[in-house]
């Protein structure tokens, strides 16, 4: 079916329309860089020395104690002491400080009497991001120093102090350390969707829009050898990329990778054939480079961004939405990278999931031979 | 090989959203025949070549090529022929060398033969100097010449070419037929269609497809012979005026103003001359004119003139005196790249001047200044009374300008597309509505002004975009190769609309790669490389350069016996000559 000489044909013809239009080429090289940085440093959440002013009313050992086990954890900044909520208000406007402790004159005395004691905490909600952070971190905190010590309303009842380890679970609140852990595995799958719909979604229809279809299905080339002749490339340029970011993944951020490499480089392969060929459908079917590439934006980038639990947790998503994410391939692929890169495990952990993405990229490669017309009617 | 034909349709119909593109066609076609396929737009000719491709599945009927059905044999049949589409379709952003090789490894060509089979055509073509060149840098004949060896490279028995030589200029077009006519001699089969009849002329046997169906066949002399159709040519002082009276006297549609004459068409030229000595006034000479094909096509159109719309054609142009374009030593450079070479223009309001080069010569980039889009580097100018260099803009207001491109919106309504170059023009109320009633009239859309102007086949949309140049009556208009790709009588129609606007003084400065419509011209220049090589009318021209030429076809036989030249053999005569001086 196959004509070895036609397929090389295509594969170089390819190659040089890449290398020629060196400035798409060069984007597809420099997203992953770009998507890492950006994930990496702009979706941390990690918080780092936030401004903080404190109302110390108890002035005791105490209360001593608590600020200054604010002050070393590293995620406040105590920059000044204030006296009054006045003060703390004009400051908070100045942009001084983003959060303010209020400590309370009895303090000691509840504390040593074993009730339930309090402190304020007061956010600036004008930057509910990080206030929100903040105050979860002010709070874990705060716990981890004397857990019978309530926040802002929050009381925490007797019976808590016996169950100290409830606090410890709740390690999200670090997760500052892990989360270019979870970022990798995403910015691979964001990667080839981006190659795929950038690349793949427009190269059949530039064909038709600028009449070189017409010549070329007038020469003896074969279905195969078109869709395959103009995947090889790029699919060459997606792995390139997968290698750039799985290893500027481990150089900068220290991700470590626990599975077997060849692993990650066999499930990304599958998961790029199939995009590829997905972005080559809408190439083939719209006929037209904008149309496609929007569609492909839409339907490709956007659900791996959204839907995938790269960003958002599936499991905190309404039941219908979950519903649809089974519909993208990229959430089988995210969810194998990151058993493969953090548990280290092996294919057959994986195997449903594997076979799932092997479908769908079948499926693709399929529809677009079928789709794919060697006429003009 | 196969028997007695190479190219053969029988019953081929095909029809796109209920309208019949080709109706019943039969084709045989003899092996080593070089076969023109003629026919005004939308006649179906380019149906017909995708079909005989096997690019699109007929409704009924059958084609084969070189003894293999289209369209069951599709792979046998791609292997023996080639096809070379309208568009240009190799990849500009590879080399010669790059597209050639493709399309050998497409072919199967084995390796060494191919590296002799493309420095033979490369020889062939003169295009071994650009073999390294991207194809998207190549000119338009280049181009054109380049997609003819890539549809060669494994030796086709049968070639089948979409109208080849659109934009392209009289000598590549003259190098390309040579090609063809070797492939020819070497017993390739060649199916071309073109909308050009001087290039139909050479072809060892033509067809004239019309409304999907072939009327008329035959060696291009036969089909003229055959027409039973005559012509007498008048001479006189004022060729313009002349035709007017003939108007008058006869039928309109009969009457062809061309260069310095008027043709007129009859059964019987003897009784014709008789007649018009009656009337005519003295000192014009009458001769029995050879016809051309292009006159048996237009008569077969039977395309009426139409004189209501032609007397409208001026309206609200107000009539000027003095030069309406002036330009000194205008020159224009990109980098160290010289476009446009001190050129010194003189046009004068009322006059249609032709504007004439082969491609990349610097006749786009001159008439980009003279409306204001470009300023130039050195020189100076005017148009309509403003300087070039101060007043690009109101130059802008003051003229009409219709590009080579086709420059209308295809998603907007034919309607709607005047109303928006109204608004350009700042016309509005009741003064846009006259002038929205007219374009429509001029364009002959007042009936599909609700159409999409996607929707409009070339020739209408030259109409509709010459009418939007001029919606707000200037008195210059520039036209950029105004009628490249339209048929005869879209092209006659449009030529007439031309003269008439001149008659009221209005100045047309055109430019066209087609030497023949130069005749339309009062006036011609011919530049080549940014530089003026050669100016003044058709005949002045004729009589300067045209001398000692052989002449081919399309000559026309003056009073005393003499082969009087075309303007495309002393167009070429020219070039070859300053090519010659450069080295």
């Amino acid at each position: 079916m196959v004509n070895g000489q036609r397929l090389r044909a295509m594969i170089r013809k390819e190659f040089i329309h890449l290398v020629r239009d060196w400035r798409s080429l060069a984007l597809a090289i420099a997203i992953p860089l770009l998507l890492l940085a950006l994930f990496a440093y702009a979706l941390n959440m990690d918080l780092k020395q936030v401004p903080t002013a404190v109302i110390d009313h108890s002035r005791t050992p105490h209360s001593r104690a608590l600020i200054s086990a604010l002050d070393g954890s590293g995620y406040f900044n105590l920059c000044c002491s204030l006296r009054t909520l006045d003060e703390v208000e004009a400051a908070m406007r100045r942009r001084e400080i983003l959060i303010a402790l209020v400590i309370e004159q009895d303090l000691a005395d509840r504390l040593l009497s074993r009730q339930p004691a309090r402190v304020q905490l007061i956010i600036d909600g004008s930057d509910a991001n990080t206030g929100r952070l903040a105050l979860n971190y002010a709070q874990s905190l705060l716990w981890l120093f004397n857990p019978q010590l309530g926040v802002d309303g929050v009381r925490v009842e007797p019976g808590m102090a016996a169950q100290p380890l409830q606090l410890a679970a709740r390690a999200w609140y670090n997760q500052g350390l892990v989360s270019t852990y979870n970022i990798v595995p995403g910015i691979i799958a964001i990667v080839m969707v981006v190659i795929a719909s950038m690349l793949a979604s427009v190269t059949v229809a530039r064909e038709w829009e600028t009449g070189t279809m017409e010549q070329l299905i007038s020469t003896p080339v074969q279905r195969l050898e078109l869709t395959l002749g103009k995947a090889i490339p790029l699919y060459v340029v997606g792995l390139t990329d997968v290698l750039v970011a799985a290893g500027l993944g481990q150089q900068l951020f220290d991700v470590p990778l626990r599975g077997q490499p060849a692993l990650v480089l066999l499930v990304a392969s599958v998961f790029l054939i199939g995009v590829l060929f997905y972005g080559l459908v809408l190439s083939i079917v719209l006929k037209k480079q904008v149309v496609a590439n929007q569609l492909a934006l839409i339907t490709g980038f956007l659900p791996t961004l959204i839907l995938s639990g790269f960003v958002f947790t599936i499991a905190n998503m309404p039941l219908p939405i979950r519903l649809l994410t089974y519909l993208f391939p990229a959430r089988y692929f995210i969810a194998m990278l990151r058993s493969i890169y953090l548990k280290g495990v092996g294919l057959e952990m994986v195997l449903i999931h594997f076979a799932l993405l092997s479908f769908y990229a079948a499926l693709m490669v399929a529809l677009a031979n079928r789709a794919l017309k060697l006429r003009l009617d | 090989m196969t028997g007695d034909w190479a190219i053969r349709a029988r019953g081929l119909h095909k029809a796109f959203a209920g309208v019949d593109a080709v109706a019943g066609l039969n084709l045989h076609i003899a092996p080593g025949t070089l076969y023109g396929l003629i026919g005004p737009d939308g006649a179906g000719k380019s149906t017909t070549l995708r079909l005989l491709a096997g690019l699109l599945r007929p409704d009924r009927g059958e084609a084969a090529i070189a003894g293999f059905d289209s369209l069951k044999q599709a792979e046998r049949v791609k292997q023996h022929m080639a096809y070379m589409s309208q568009r240009f379709a190799l990849y500009p952003d590879l080399s010669v060398d790059e597209n050639v090789h493709f399309y050998a490894d497409l072919y199967g060509m084995p390796r060494e033969q191919r590296l002799k089979r493309t420095d033979q055509l490369l020889d062939f073509s003169a295009l071994r100097p650009f073999r390294r060149r991207r194809a998207g840098q190549l000119s338009g004949g280049m181009k054109q010449k380049l997609q003819l060896i890539c549809a060669l490279i494994h030796t086709p028995e049968v070639l089948l070419l979409d109208e080849p030589t659109n934009g392209v200029d009289p000598v590549s077009r003259r190098d390309f037929w040579r090609i063809l006519q070797q492939l020819v001699a070497e017993g390739i089969t060649i199916l071309v269609s073109t909308a050009y009849l001087d290039e139909a002329e050479c072809c060892s046997c033509i067809g004239l497809l019309h409304q999907g169906r072939l009327v008329r066949e035959g060696t291009p002399r036969e089909v003229v012979e055959r027409s039973g159709l005559q012509l007498v040519s008048v001479r006189g002082v004022d060729p313009s005026r002349l035709a007017k009276m003939l108007r008058q006297h006869l039928d309109p549609g009969q009457i062809h103003l061309f260069g310095d004459r008027v043709r007129v068409s009859c059964a019987d030229p003897a009784e014709l001359m008789l007649r018009m000595g009656n009337w005519l006034p003295a000192g014009t000479e009458m001769v029995e004119d050879r016809p051309r094909l292009e006159d048996v096509f237009l008569a077969l159109q039977q395309a009426p003139r139409d004189e209501r719309l032609l007397a409208q054609v001026a309206t609200g142009v107000t009539r000027r005196q003095g030069d309406a374009v002036v330009t000194r030593q205008l020159s224009r450079a990109f980098g160290r790249f010289t476009a446009v070479d001190r050129l010194d223009l003189r046009v004068p309001y009322g006059e249609i001047f032709g504007f004439l080069g082969p491609n990349g010569a610097g006749k786009s980039t001159t008439i980009r200044m003279l409306c204001g889009l470009l300023p130039p580097t050195s020189g100076c100018g005017s148009v309509a009374g403003y300087d070039l260099q101060r007043d690009g803009e109101r130059i802008k207001q003051h003229i009409g300008y219709m590009s080579q491109r086709f420059s209308l919106y295809e998603d907007l309504r034919v309607a709607e597309n005047i109303d928006f170059y109204g608004g350009i023009y700042g016309l509005s109320g009741k003064a846009l509505s006259a002038r929205r009633d007219w374009a429509l009239e001029l364009s002959g859309l007042g009936a599909r002004r609700d159409e999409l102007t996607a929707s409009l086949a070339g020739g209408w949309r030259q109409r509709l975009a010459l009418a939007c140049a001029i919606l707000h009556a200037p008195s210059v208009v520039f036209l950029d190769e105004p009628t490249s790709g339209a048929d005869p009588a879209s092209r006659r129609l449009f030529w007439d609309i031309i003269r008439e606007l001149a008659d009221h003084g209005v100045t047309l400065f055109v430019s066209t790669h087609y030497m023949e419509e130069a005749e339309y011209c009062d006036r011609v220049a011919l530049i080549f490389r940014g530089a003026m090589v050669a100016s003044g009318s058709c005949r002045e021209l004729k009589q300067r350069y045209g001398q000692g030429r052989l002449v081919t076809s399309g000559g026309v036989v003056l009073p005393d016996g003499e082969v009087e030249p075309t303007m495309e053999e002393v167009f070429v005569t020219l070039l070859e000559q300053e090519s010659l001086r450069d080295g």
